[in-house]
């Protein structure tokens, strides 16, 4: 008798051993499930948004006839785009232009804001309420777009750039939560002229975000953290500038070949010293100096609301002439304005780099607000040991180096200027920083092309800031 | 007001869903003795199928889609299929989870609606398979009486199934990429199917054969030997969705069978080394990990599938674009693949979402059922069919989120496709089957325990010995403990 108990009892424990496995699969699975849910909320809160609005969703074209699509204000209230009549129609004049590749418009090969959140000014916000209204009026209201950007500076901002004569961008955004305050690029055109066809592509490539650009001098800020990362004794390290180097054969001059003497990092910054940038480049290596590009944004996606181009760093290996000419900001880099003023606004900011946006809040028909963007970090990758240092270096540029026109103690601006050589002719003009420099309210990147040096847009960069200041 | 229409009609789908889950919930509380509530859970739940149909065809006459879907024949033969198929196995499976049933019923019904929506010939052609499967399912407990000893069947089961992997290379049908598709020939009419489909079956069987006793080394040998085979020849044909579900099948029988978790262990390291040659050496396999990295990298090339299904499930959100509103055929192989984007286009993430709680809902009936069974085959033929549709649910759903490397396998019971489905219904049918049995063995232990206890009590009324008073007293005691 207990001889069999003790079999019995051995199977029965043997049993529940077996079925405590059975669970435990079941436990795993459910586990791997309930991870895929997860996932999937996920995509709906998150991820969803970004994705869906991009061009290549098919049914961003597809517009529904019984929705009156919403109108796009800028911060002051001001419309810049609505729909009349089933129509859309945007601001004529200055104005329209100004605002022309922000906006965009909805086709196969659309851009800009109508084309990104052609879905959302789409939604009909207070569905059901509106559904019941429609049965008698027949009509149903899409969500409105509210913009961060200020339909005033960006006119100015258009004003000033058609004055210089020149192509180019100009962004001004703050730089404490991301907010783009304007943003333009010439040459625009009138939307009463445009064909809606891509035939002419200059006039339509949105200079800011989708124009890839060498930097020039603008660079070196990128280059600067790269030395303060692998050359401890930076600040006392000094370097006798001749005014150019020679690296086995290699020849880099320094603007009209000037002998800065002796001089530390502070002081080539401050005078945009190119002979001591490419010494310091052949120091220390190429690799280093992508580690930082590519947490500056470079070689990456940049997330924003409208097409972006993604900035390019040499991915290969290179030779000593290349190194040296990458230091400097020539060589095979490319970026967009949008990146260099988020980089440097990111300097200001106490190395915290915010996400630029230009859309503040999605409302329903009856202004409720429907979706509002927070502010948010892209990242800290900028120490703040860094960016002071840098803060300062750059105060100096102003002050009495390459961007001392602009000197003036009310408006405190800080920056770096640049002068990308394109080609033995050509050269393009950059001045990109932040004012004021104890505390940045603005920060700004102006680009002419073919404008020979940066006098132009430092002049731009002033009258700009002042207006800010008159807000 | 047809717009009206739709936006009610997605709060009543998520509502219709939601209510089906609740009332599983009930059902389960009752089962436990939780609740006593006397409420007919299983018939109301059944019921919302009607009422989902009744729904649907209401809206899709607004619409005015009136040839297809939104033909009053259509929706009346699809519910029709459905109250016949509930009532004959209700007599057939006596004793089968019925929340089991309406699950599968939700989702055959369920899946043969949308695909309808995208394609109405294809449609059609998944009612059909539908309701074959359901005849076959129907027929099942016939079939398997009449197979001696199912369980020692090893060595046939091992025959049959390679032979049915390696029909492909003899009598070739491609479809989409792959190499696992096959033909036969009757009437002459071409009939395509997947053998690496009706070979699951057999493969579960085989498995269950294997570790339903004492194990051997070379037991354990041989399963591994063999599936190892199978998955080989299954990536050979670019199938690496099924091959996956294999492996997976595989090390889930294995360790409930032997409950050797060093061999679980190292098949999975292997299995790891193994993707990773793969990553490495086949150029088809490297594109779709790329493109389930990042989808925008190439989004007309290997992204374009993923980043589609994306869209679709993304535009229109958690409450969807109501039935017939969206735009699911944008989407590659929406019918079969990318159904779960199309279901989330229209009917919306929260929908979706609760479809994926349907799935457990299923699994969990399904784990349910293998530990109430007595026989160590059954349940390991349970627990197979069970972790073999979970993996491949997970599989496909991951696929189409861009949560995993997408992998061409189909979603059970909802995907069009004859083989898969009618394949499927013969698992859950098998499930059921053994169900069946269980209840049955269960009510004749129950009989033969009243039987000996009317036997004593009328020896004791006759008076009694002392032995039968010792003996009843035994029962008494184990009744009490019980």
């Amino acid at each position: 008798m207990e001889i069999e108990s003790k079999e019995e009892k051995m199977k029965k424990g043997m049993e529940g051993k077996f079925k405590n496995k059975i669970r435990f699969i079941f436990i795993i699975n459910l586990i791997f499930m309930l991870f895929i849910i997860i996932s999937i909320i996920k995509f709906y809160r998150e991820d969803s948004f970004g994705l869906v609005n991009k061009t290549l969703n098919p049914r961003v074209f597809i517009e529904d006839e019984n929705v009156i699509k919403g109108s796009i204000y800028d911060s002051n209230g001001m419309e810049v785009a609505k729909t009349v009549d089933g129509r859309r129609v945007y601001k004529k004049g200055i104005m329209g232009e100004s605002f022309f590749h922000l906006i965009g418009y909805v086709k196969e090969e659309g851009f800009g804001l109508e084309s990104n959140y052609s879905l959302a000014l789409q939604k009909v916000g207070g569905e059901l309420n509106q559904r019941i209204n429609a049965i008698e009026e027949k009509k149903v209201y899409g969500n409105n777009l509210h913009l961060t950007i200020d339909g005033n500076m960006q006119k100015k901002a258009y004003e000033q750039i058609v004055q210089s004569g020149k192509n180019g961008s100009i962004i001004m955004l703050e730089p404490s939560t991301g907010k783009v305050i304007a943003m333009v690029s010439n040459p625009s055109i009138n939307y009463d002229n445009a064909k809606y066809n891509k035939s002419d592509e200059k006039k339509f490539l949105n200079r800011s975000t989708s124009g890839l650009y060498a930097p020039g001098s603008v660079f070196k800020v990128v280059s600067s953290i790269t030395i303060m990362e692998n050359r401890k004794d930076y600040e006392s390290e000094k370097y006798e500038c001749t005014g150019h180097i020679n690296i086995d054969g290699n020849i880099i001059k320094c603007y009209n070949e000037v002998a800065h003497g002796e001089i530390t990092l502070e002081d080539a910054i401050e005078q945009s010293c190119n002979t001591y940038f490419a010494y310091m480049g052949n120091e220390i290596g190429i690799d280093k100096l992508r580690e930082t590009a590519e947490k500056l944004n470079f070689n990456g996606e940049f997330d924003f609301e409208i097409e972006v181009s993604k900035s390019k760093f040499t991915k290969e290996e290179v030779g000593t002439s290349e190194l040296m000419q990458t230091y400097i900001g020539q060589g095979k880099t490319l970026t967009t304005p949008l990146n260099m003023v988020t980089i440097l606004g990111g300097v200001g900011n106490g190395g915290i780099m915010m996400k630029p946006y230009v859309v503040d809040y999605i409302s329903d028909y009856r202004g409720k607000v429907v979706n509002r963007t927070k502010p948010s970090m892209i990242n800290k990758n900028i120490t703040l040991e860094q960016s002071t240092k840098l803060n300062d270096m750059l105060i100096k540029v102003v002050e009495s180096g390459t961007g001392k026109s602009i000197k003036n103690n009310e408006l405190k601006i800080a920056g770096k200027t640049g002068s990308a050589e394109i080609t033995e002719e050509v050269t393009h003009g950059w001045f990109v920083g932040y004012a004021p420099y104890d505390m940045p309210k603005i920060a700004i990147a102006v680009l002419l092309e073919d404008s020979e040096n940066s006098k132009a847009t430092l002049k731009i960069v002033e009258k700009l800031i002042e207006e800010y200041e008159k807000l | 007001m047809l717009k009206l229409a739709i936006l009610i009609s997605k709060y009543l789908y998520i509502g219709y869903i939601s209510l089906f889950l609740i009332f599983s919930w009930g059902y389960v509380l009752e089962e436990r003795g939780l609740s006593n509530s006397r409420v007919r859970y299983s018939m109301h739940q059944f019921n919302l199928i009607l009422v989902f149909n009744i729904t649907t065809y209401i809206i899709m006459y607004l619409s005015g889609m009136r040839s297809g879907i939104g033909s009053l024949g259509f929706i009346v033969t699809l519910s029709i299929i459905m109250v016949i198929f509930k009532l004959l196995s209700k007599k057939i499976f006596e004793g089968s989870c019925p929340i089991l049933w309406n699950s599968i019923l939700f989702l055959i019904n369920l899946g043969v609606i949308i695909i309808c929506r995208i394609d109405y010939v294809l449609g059609l052609k998944q009612l059909m398979f539908a309701m074959l499967g359901l005849i076959v399912a129907l027929m099942m407990p016939m079939i398997l009486k009449v197979v001696p000893k199912i369980e020692i069947l090893g060595l046939i089961y091992l025959v049959v199934m390679l032979g049915l992997v390696l029909l492909p290379f003899f009598y070739k049908e491609s479809q989409g990429g792959s190499l696992n598709w096959s033909y036969i020939t009757i009437f002459n009419r071409r009939i395509t199917f997947q053998p690496s489909e009706l070979a699951k079956i057999v493969y579960i069987f085989f498995l269950s054969s294997l570790f339903r006793k004492q194990n051997s080394k070379f037991k354990i040998g041989l399963a591994t030997i063999t599936s190892a085979t199978l998955v080989i020849i299954l990536v050979i044909q670019k199938d690496l969705g099924t091959a996956l579900i294999y492996f997976m099948t595989y090390i889930t029988l294995l360790y409930v069978g032997t409950g050797n978790i060093t061999l679980s262990g190292l098949a999975i390291v292997l299995a790891s080394i193994g993707s990773f040659v793969a990553y490495k050496g086949f150029p088809h396999v490297a594109v779709r990990i790329d493109s389930w990295k990042n989808p925008l990298s190439d989004p007309f090339g290997g992204g374009y599938q993923v980043l589609q299904s994306l869209f679709s499930m993304g535009t229109y959100g958690y409450l969807g674009s109501g039935l017939g509103q969206g735009y699911p055929e944008i989407v590659p192989v929406v019918e079969s693949d990318f159904i779960y984007s199309a279901i989330g286009e229209e009917f919306g993430g929260i929908f979706a979402i609760l479809l994926i709680v349907i799935y457990i809902l299923i699994f969990y009936r399904i784990a349910n059922i293998a530990l109430r069974s007595n026989k160590k085959f059954n349940s390991l033929v349970v627990v197979g069919i069970g972790s073999l549709l979970y993996v491949q649910t997970i599989l496909i759903i991951g696929g189409v989120m861009g949560i995993l490397p997408l992998t061409g396998v189909t979603l059970p019971l909802i995907s069009a496709g004859g083989s898969s489905l009618i394949i499927t219904i013969i698992m859950i049918s098998i499930v059921q089957w053994i169900q069946r049995n269980n209840m049955i063995e269960k009510k004749l232990e129950i009989e033969e325990a009243k039987k000996h206890r009317e036997y004593i009590i009328e020896h004791r009324n006759r008076g009694l010995f002392e032995k039968d008073i010792k003996a009843y007293k035994d029962v008494v005691s184990e009744e009490s403990e019980e």
